[in-house]
């Protein structure tokens, strides 16, 4: 009887352990992954490119201010272009967010 | 990817080359994403875009002037020219000190010369304005 409960008490430490141990990541922790995945290019980055972009197309005339605003100079600017340019998830996103 | 970023770290805090053409330079660098995303759907490879995207920003150009790079590929693409040698010619051109405008005119004088206008092509004429 005994070592039927130790049984018992085994399985459902096994089943909390692996229950403990799945793979769904929470948000926080997948956002993390996609900016290793992307090699440090982050979320954030997209953001504002996008914000930038349609603040740019929809006020041309105030571009260099847009740009000052979010913290970017014009070398900041062309350097986050090119690094959301060459990570092809977040080029797609960018492209479908300010078409 | 990782010395992709590194670089594009070093260029955010020094001047670029060319500093662009102001408001122009950044309305043209807006499209930089979305240019190399139509790259890689008319089947420009990952490696030849990131190898051309790597080699402009090392040389401090302006995002404006990646998009009249790739724009002349791209259209070029579209028009029927070969892909194969894009990625070796532009290292080529900028080794040779070639940039902005002169470097697309380079490229699209390399498409005329091995397909664009032949036969099959639909010629300069057909290409679409960026």
């Amino acid at each position: 009887m005994n070592a039927r409960i130790r049984g018992l008490a085994l399985l459902a430490a096994l089943t909390l352990a692996a229950a403990c141990g799945r793979p769904e990541a929470p948000p926080a922790e997948a956002a993390e992954a996609m900016d290793t995945e992307s090699g440090g290019v982050s979320l954030a980055d997209l953001d504002r490119s996008v914000t930038v972009a349609q603040a740019i197309r929809a006020t041309p005339g105030a571009a260099d201010s847009i740009l000052a605003a979010h913290g970017l100079t014009r070398p900041g600017f062309d350097s986050l272009m090119y690094a959301i340019a060459a990570d092809s998830a977040l080029a797609r996103a960018y492209t479908e967010s300010i078409r | 990817m990782k010395l992709f970023l590194a670089l594009a770290a070093v260029f955010a805090t020094a001047p670029v080359q060319q500093a662009g053409d102001g408001l122009a330079g950044i309305l043209a660098a807006l499209q930089l994403p979305a240019l190399v995303t139509e790259a890689r759907g008319a089947g420009i490879t990952e490696a030849t875009l990131r190898g051309v995207l790597d080699g402009l920003l090392r040389r401090g150009l302006p995002a404006d002037d990646a998009v009249m790079v790739l724009r002349e590929e791209v259209d070029a693409v579209h028009a029927g020219v070969p892909k194969d040698n894009f990625g070796a010619f532009v290292q080529q051109q900028l080794d040779a000190g070639l940039r902005g405008r002169a470097l697309a005119e380079a490229i699209r004088a390399e498409h005329q010369r091995v397909g664009i206008g032949r036969a099959g092509g639909r010629g300069p004429q057909g290409r679409r304005k960026p």
